[in-house]
């Protein structure tokens, strides 16, 4: 079933006029009343100046990826008007700063569709609480909850947490403009019609995360001690989650000197024996990768979270993309194997990454967390987690002498899955090596041919040994339909709103969607690809990266290819479009 | 100072089966023998010693010794030694690298290991070439080595570790050479005993490539510190002698600067002295780390 009851709240302006902490008050006032939320930013990679966007979908519904629609739009600035009104759908309610946009400027040819224009004088406003622009987007705030009828009191309340610990003033100027906000909405735009009414629900346990802070949450329950990064946008707001928490749970972070120093930081941390993570950007990842490899040589757990924004080089850094697949699995020189797992949404990106740590250290070899600019910043709202699902799993660690039998231990003694046991250093009565030369079974330097294929054997067979732990692709959906769209990573909540859109069509649709990208495990997915019909695979990249893998491991061509690359996250009427016109 | 506890005496069996294969003279050999003769009158456990091996020559020593290794990649010694060291900070770790891994390739980590203090023991094998790879010119080749690889008519002076370490706020420099491993075990103990930062430059006469620094060239121009009666507390005094070097004719050994009352990283953050690999992570209690709206009209 489609969404029904929903609205998309849009705030608009320049970097600085308080954008985004607007779209993060509004989003709390809904979470607070008992709706879903899912709260992304647009922003450009500048702090004063450019524009800034805050989009909030609100439902009484789940809601949990972005739509283009706008039914609210408060635009605190004349060019966001420009740049977001072709978005605005028929009988929307336009919230303009009327000191710097004429009424005449909201008529045709510049608009198609019917709208209420609501002009608030918004600078004016808060030029009169002080003799600064400072307040308009409280005053904005104000204004919304007055166009839709809303109890102001519990944003008061919002408020008073937010701004107490500043100052008294600061507070009271506030509440002052949200109060003046809605008082003149009230006073002069009583006729404009109410366009939402939710159901209000009672008794949910409701968690509001963005990517970043589940990802953060996820290795924080995994038992997470050490990190070291260096900042890259988007993957700086899972640092300062992780530093926040850093103290309540004994955890050391660290920014590095570089991305370099950062990943071998955290390797030596986990060769030491402490659960330790790095986060980076494509381009950090870019200077990470010989670790990588050494990881995978050395047999040294380690958990990488690359969350990618529009690449190459330095790219478009505060955009989304999902451009770094294949750099990700190719990363580094020679061969070894790696996990790289792609959580669709906050809720999954906390499970997954606990589980990322598990099996680095249960298989002794590199994981990747793929997120993406959209991901790691779009905040939603889930249901309580399921803590007790959750288990930390070590892999083998011998602790003693008497433990191991003997005290010759071998570090990279031949074993059937190619998990030989651990020892830490510091075990009293026993020495452990681990190299990135290629050694024998006592972790010596050994370039011995015979002795090379039976390190390289070993190392290659945990590719095999873990597939047990790699579970399906999740369908949404009927198992057999028409149609069949892929996904990876972010994109799973938009291709399943897609597909409730096509469903309500009386198309015949389902999702399949990957959260594990590698190793791909043949044997499970045969099985469900040759049941498809016509398939459509959707990535946020140029060449198809995820379709081209499944072409190479698995021999599965997908009748159509839906690619964005232009820094956006997809829309689902961009998919229904697509599916529409090429798959019907 | 550190002080090593008695108990940890007991010495782990190791059986490392191969033997170095460093040219026969290799200044390397002379570095070996002092790091075990200064763990080994130190009375430290084996299982508590981590090598830090970086890539090269001297990058293969922790091979060849009874002791915990980690061996990396080039140039990133000091960063995987302060994780060991942060993660478990009873351990003694100590990096094992070259000119090149430590003052090229891996610079920046040098730079930024002093500036960050963290408790580990940087011990630069200063042979002043490229020997594995056939004797390129490194940083701190002399103005007047030239090799394979080097401009003929381009003269670029050396780097000047000690002065480096020093204006980046290492705690501890100190230099010795291979040639005198009595001294050089004594800058090795007293550096493993520093708590911060500790630097060894370590001069290692490579005997098949550098045709200049010989043994019998810091034979002749190099002396000990001690005999002067010189202060290793003063900074500015420190600086200066350390840039002694520069003309190529005098070679300090010694304690060259000491801080013996900062605290290193390690020591102001782990205040109750408990190491991170102590955590208990099955009893990590997250329910309180994150908002949760719990509505009941």
């Amino acid at each position: 079933m489609q969404i029904k009851n929903q609205i998309q709240i849009t705030v608009a302006g320049k970097a600085g006029q308080g954008v985004l902490s607007m779209g993060s008050i509004i989003e709390e006032y809904f979470y607070n009343m008992g709706l879903y939320t899912f709260n992304w930013k647009d922003y450009a990679s500048l702090i004063k100046g450019g524009p800034n966007a805050s989009m909030i979908r609100v439902s009484d519904e789940k809601v949990k990826n972005a739509d283009q629609k706008i039914n609210i739009l408060i635009a605190l600035d004349k060019d966001s008007i420009e740049l977001h009104k072709h978005n605005l759908v028929t009988n929307s309610i336009l919230i303009y700063n009327s000191v710097v946009v004429k009424e005449s400027f909201l008529s045709k040819p510049n608009f198609k569709q019917k709208f209420y224009p609501v002009g608030i004088p918004l600078s004016e406003l808060s030029k009169n609480i002080e003799k600064t622009n400072f307040y308009i987007n409280t005053i904005g705030i104000g204004a919304l909850l007055s166009v839709l009828k809303l109890d102001i009191s519990f944003m008061n309340t919002i408020l008073t947490q937010k701004y107490k610990k500043k100052s008294e003033k600061i507070l009271d100027n506030n509440l002052r403009a949200l109060a003046d906000g809605y008082n003149f909405i009230k006073d002069n735009y009583s006729k404009v019609p109410k366009i939402f009414h939710p159901k209000l629900k009672n008794d949910i346990n409701h968690i509001l995360l963005t990517g970043s802070d589940a990802i953060a949450l996820g290795a924080v329950k995994a038992g997470v001690s050490f990190v070291s990064a260096y900042p890259m946008t988007p993957a700086t707001p899972t640092f300062e989650a992780l530093n926040k928490l850093s103290e309540k749970h004994n955890i050391l972070c660290l920014q590095a000197e570089d991305e370099i120093s950062a990943v071998n930081m955290t390797i030596g941390a986990s060769y030491s024996g402490v659960r330790s993570m790095t986060m980076t950007s494509g381009g950090g990842f870019s200077l990470m990768t010989e670790t990588i490899g050494f990881s995978g040589m050395s047999e040294t757990p380690l958990v990488v979270l690359n969350a990618m924004r529009g690449g190459p080089s330095t790219g478009l850094p505060t955009k989304t993309e999902q451009s770094d697949l294949r750099f990700v699995l190719h990363s580094s020189q020679g061969e070894f194997p790696r996990l790289v797992v792609a959580p669709g949404d906050s809720e999954e990106a906390f499970y997954h990454t606990q589980r990322a740590f598990n099996l680095a250290e249960k298989y002794q070899l590199p994981v990747i967390i793929l997120s993406d600019e959209y991901l790691s910043n779009s905040k939603m709202i889930f249901e309580d987690f399921e803590l007790d699902k959750i288990f930390v799993e070590r892999g083998l660690i011998i602790k003693s002498a008497k433990e191991l039998g003997t005290d010759e231990y071998r570090r990279y003694e031949l074993a059937k899955d190619g998990v030989s046991p651990r020892v830490l250093p510091g075990t009293v009565g026993l020495i452990t090596g681990s190299t990135s030369d290629e050694h024998n079974q006592l972790s010596q330097i050994c370039e011995d041919p015979d002795n090379r294929i039976e390190q390289m054997n070993k190392r290659m067979s945990k590719e095999k040994s873990i597939l047990p732990e790699i579970p399906k692709p999740i369908i949404y959906g009927k198992d057999i339909t028409d149609i069949t769209i892929i996904c990876w990573g972010s994109n799973k909540n938009v291709c399943i709103e897609a597909g409730r859109i096509l469903e309500e069509q009386e198309i015949s649709i389902n999702v399949i969607h990957f959260i594990y990208l590698y190793p791909l495990d043949e044997r499970k997915l045969l099985p469900i690809l040759e049941k498809l019909n016509k398939v459509v695979i959707v990535e946020n990249n140029f060449t198809g990266q995820f379709a081209g893998l499944l072409k190479e491991k698995i021999g599965f061509l997908a009748d159509e290819h839906l690619l964005k690359y232009n820094g956006e996250p997809f829309y689902p009427e961009e998919i229904v479009r697509f599916i529409n016109k090429k798959l019907l | 100072m550190k002080k090593i506890k008695s108990q940890e005496k007991d010495i782990a069996k190791y059986n490392t089966q191969d033997k170095p294969n460093w040219c026969p003279g290799c200044g390397n050999f002379g570095i070996w023998v002092s790091l075990k003769n200064a763990i080994t009158e130190l009375e430290i456990p084996a299982y508590n010693v981590v090598l830090v091996g970086d890539i090269g020559c001297s990058g293969k020593m922790p091979y060849w010794l009874p002791y915990n290794h980690f061996n990396g990649l080039h140039g990133r010694s000091i960063p995987i030694a302060e994780g060991v060291k942060l993660a478990n900070h009873k351990l003694h770790v100590i990096v094992i690298g070259g000119d090149g891994g430590l003052l090229s390739e891996g610079l920046q980590h040098f730079i930024h290991g002093a500036k960050r203090d963290i408790d580990i023991t940087v011990l630069l094998h200063n042979n002043q070439l490229y020997g594995l790879t056939k004797g390129q010119n490194s940083s701190t080749s002399d103005k007047n080595y030239r090799s394979g690889t080097s401009i003929a008519e381009i003269v670029e002076t050396p780097l000047n570790p000690s002065m480096l370490a020093i204006s980046a706020n290492a705690t501890f420099v100190a230099s010795g050479f291979a040639g005198n491993t009595k001294h050089l075990t004594q800058m090795i103990k007293q550096a493993i005993l520093h708590r911060g930062f500790s630097f060894v430059n370590a001069y290692q006469p490579c005997v098949t490539y550098n045709y200049i620094n010989t043994y019998s060239f810091y034979s002749t121009k190099s002396y000990n510190l001690e005999d002067i009666g010189y202060n290793p507390q003063d900074k500015t005094q420190a600086l200066i002698k350390s840039m002694e070097i520069d003309d190529g004719d005098k070679f300090p050994l010694g304690v060259l600067y000491q801080n013996t009352n900062s605290k290193s990283f390690d020591e102001r953050f782990f205040k109750n002295n408990d190491p991170l690999i102590n955590k208990d992570l099955q009893k990590v209690d997250i329910s309180a780390s994150f908002a949760i709206k719990v509505k009941s009209k």
